[in-house]
């Protein structure tokens, strides 16, 4: 660290310069105070926002042993699937995210593992390699830890950008084969017959996560001689039992020739990551760099390098800072036979038979200038709950066979002044949303997560509960190998508030969503309940935009 | 005069740097206090407990400090402040009295007929409390607590200069001076840096 080098932050005197009234403008500043105007500038724009994202059933405790794990929902695929995939403002001179996890990675096998392997992408201009989280306390006793994970572009960004920050897990094979292993048998491609004993995905396992969750395993078809994807196996991540049936619903790694039955397939375990809350550091590059020379005694500074001390100052003070990351996810279910107990959903939906303004998201704020925009990002992916579609085809034929309908979006700031709640700003948006219909899928599994959701928690796609858990499965995951980022439907909304930062004023916001009646168009003329319509957010971002400065 | 955190920041326009134009000293010091400012915002951030329910972020009939009041009903009852417990790595070293350094976070929540216990505890090892505060009200009132911490409890290990720590956030409640009724909560906790105001001057790094 040297003095002046943009590493630290020197506050400035107000007499550091001199008035107009004492000088008539002569000589306002000398060198040292430039240099150390030019260091400021290097060291805020290099500065990024710090985000913390806690879903909200993290189970907080004092201790971190593992005995506190129960409930905390585990991240577990054969193949990387998002743990976060939110909309993100890259703005100029991005350079990097370092993000901190404060997780524990585990196995049921309880015996030696490698870790969990982890991503981050920022979609559209770097996917960073796989790295692997080893397990957390290294061995038999897998507590909470910090992990710190971080991806940088090649070279910082010349312009803003918005685009998706992607952070996406998969678990390694535990070599020992699974103790109650059975040989399954393929009922088809996408079906497994489980045999005795039936697969346990019901809310009431004990402890979760359980040692007996298939939603922890992986199913591998091994082709005689194969030992691995490379050499002809076919790995299966488990998406879901059917309750009172004797088969499961599976999901063929990527590439995988799809036949109509496999051989006989054993059974492991996965490892897991369980995330209690995750920071995410963006960093941003030296783009308001002068050189010192340029400032040497006895030569004459340009203009346009004192320009680089303005326009860095106000470019970077104005830069969007990130308020809020989500969705937070809904806490597990109001009955205690729902989910096992404490899991939570992490995507959001809203039934179409909603016409009026219903809560999506609703959180706490802290503003920091002077009548900003509020601005909120959302990544959607509406879908029609069909029971019966099939589909073959691509994302332009989907969207072709998609019913239509229109939701009100209304996002509105709040400040807690005098003693009550007043509104500062709102607005609303139109958002003309396709609903994909729901179907088994290799290229889309979250459309295909979620059939499985509504076979299970509802029969026959009724809206009466008879039968099934609400097992959260495979809900909430993005893969990122397959084609589901191609699905999201992008909304924003912007609100222009009125806020004087020196009252240290609180603020709430709200998102609430409405389906305009009357607005729905469906392909299927067989299948027009309102009640099939859902608005389903997979990912959203705050941002406070700073006024101009003039 | 001296130094100066403005609460607004102050309108400084580019087109007032024109070449070979005299340039106002008056616009180099808005410069210096557009920096102090921004640099008074910088920090972590993490966001209050998120409401379940249509009114109350959460509440709360216990008479003693809990995180969840009971197994049945509506969620924010259910589940309460044991789905809340975010993490932070604090950015930003500020000058102490003795010219030291210090870090400083600040937990603010909307409460009514409430004793909010917040508690920070070490990332690295949740077992150790580094300090803990009451938030408390009565009447419906916003509330707060700054949290001043040496540079060493922010840091690895308690090793003064080492990276910066994880630092993680509890909180149980219950009613107003453990009296029977209810206590609500509408906003928070929600944890931010501090954010440096006027009057805080003394708290800018000065280089030495």
């Amino acid at each position: 660290m040297g003095y002046l080098d943009g590493t630290e932050f020197i506050a400035l005197d107000d007499e550091a310069v001199n008035s107009d009234a004492d000088f008539d403008g002569e000589q306002p500043a000398c060198a040292a105070t430039v240099q150390t105007m030019r260091s400021n500038t290097k060291y805020l724009g290099s500065q990024g926002e710090r985000i913390t994202h806690a879903s909200v059933s993290v189970r907080a405790d004092t201790q971190d042993e593992s005995s506190v794990a129960t409930g905390i929902r585990p991240h577990c695929s054969f193949e990387f699937a998002s743990y976060l995939s939110i909309p993100w403002v890259f703005s100029r001179g991005f350079q990097g995210v370092d993000v901190s996890h404060f997780a524990r990675v585990s196995s049921e096998d309880g015996i030696a593992f490698e870790g969990v392997w982890s991503r981050i992408r920022f979609v559209g201009l770097r996917d960073g390699d796989a790295e692997i989280i080893p397990p957390t306390n290294n061995g038999s006793i897998d507590n909470f830890e910090r992990v710190d994970l971080s991806l940088d572009l090649d070279e910082p960004l010349r312009r803003r950008v918005v685009s998706d920050l992607v952070i996406e897990f998969h678990g390694e094979i535990d070599k020992a084969i699974y103790a109650d292993s059975i040989n399954v048998k393929a009922r088809s491609s996408l079906v497994l017959d489980t045999g005795t004993p039936t697969w346990d995905y019901s809310a009431s396992l004990s402890d979760p996560p359980n040692a007996e969750d298939p939603t922890l395993m992986v199913s591998v078809d091994n082709e005689p001689g194969a030992t691995d994807s490379d050499n002809g196996a076919v790995f299966f991540d488990h998406m879901r039992a059917v309750s009172g049936d004797e088969k499961m619903y599976v999901l063929p790694s990527v590439g995988a020739s799809l036949r109509e039955t496999y051989q006989d397939i054993d059974t492991f375990r996965l490892t897991y990551i369980q995330v209690k809350s995750t920071e995410i550091r963006s960093r941003y590059a030296d783009e308001f760099t002068v050189d010192r020379e340029r400032y040497r005694a006895g030569r004459i500074v340009r203009s346009s390098d004192d320009m680089y001390v303005v326009s860095g100052a106000i470019e970077t003070f104005r830069r969007p800072r990130c308020l809020w990351i989500g969705p937070a996810g809904v806490p597990g279910g109001g009955e205690e036979n729902e989910n096992p107990k404490h899991y939570h959903e992490r995507f959001k939906r809203i039934q179409g038979n909603e016409t009026s303004n219903v809560y999506a998201f609703r959180g706490s704020l802290e503003l920091e200038t002077e009548d900003p925009t509020v601005s909120m990002l959302m990544n959607c992916i509406p879908y029609q709950r069909l029971f019966n579609f099939t589909f073959d085809g691509t994302l332009e034929d989907l969207r072709n066979q998609a019913a239509r309908s229109q939701w009100d979006l209304t996002l509105t700031v709040e400040e807690f002044s005098g003693g009550a709640w007043a509104s500062i700003g709102s607005e609303s948006v139109s958002m003309d949303a396709y609903h994909y219909g729901l179907h088994v899928s290799v290229d889309y599994p979250v459309l295909f997560a979620e059939w499985l959701r509504w076979r299970e928690l509802v029969y026959t796609f009724s809206d009466v509960v008879v039968s099934g858990s609400t097992y959260v499965g495979r809900e909430g995951q993005l893969w990122g190998n397959r084609l589901d980022q191609n699905l999201v439907q992008r909304e924003s909304l912007d609100v222009s508030v009125d806020y004087d930062p020196s009252s240290g004023n609180m603020c709430r916001w709200s998102l609430e969503v409405a389906r305009v009646t009357g607005s729905e168009e469906y392909k299927d003329n067989s299948k027009t309940d309102e009640m099939s319509l859902f608005w389903m957010c997979t990912g959203a971002s705050l941002w406070e935009i700073p006024a101009e400065l003039s | 005069m001296g130094t100066t955190i403005v609460d607004k920041a102050p309108e400084l326009r580019i087109g007032e740097f024109v070449v070979r134009e005299v340039v106002s000293g008056d616009e180099y010091q808005k410069i210096i206090r557009l920096q102090n400012r921004h640099f008074g915002d910088r920090g972590a951030s993490a966001p209050g407990l998120y409401p379940a329910a249509e009114v109350a972020t959460y509440e709360t009939t216990s008479t003693s400090y809990a995180q969840i009041n009971r197994d049945t009903g509506p969620n924010n009852l259910r589940y309460g402040l044991d789905r809340w417990q975010p993490q932070i790595k604090l950015a930003r070293k500020l000058r102490d009295g003795a010219g030291g350094e210090e870090l400083k976070v600040e937990v603010t929540a909307v409460i009514e007929n409430l004793d909010l216990e917040v508690l920070i505890l070490k990332g690295d090892d949740l077992g150790d409390i580094i300090v803990s505060a009451t938030l408390s009200s009565s009447a419906l009132a916003q509330v707060s607590h700054l949290f001043t911490l040496t540079e060493a409890d922010a840091a690895q290990n308690n090793i003064a200069g080492a990276p910066e720590r994880l630092l993680s956030f509890y909180a149980r409640a219950r009613v107003f001076g453990g009296a029977s009724g209810t206590g609500y909560m509408y906003a928070g906790p929600k944890v931010d840096e501090y954010h440096l105001q006027s009057g805080d001057e003394s708290s800018l790094p000065r280089g030495y």
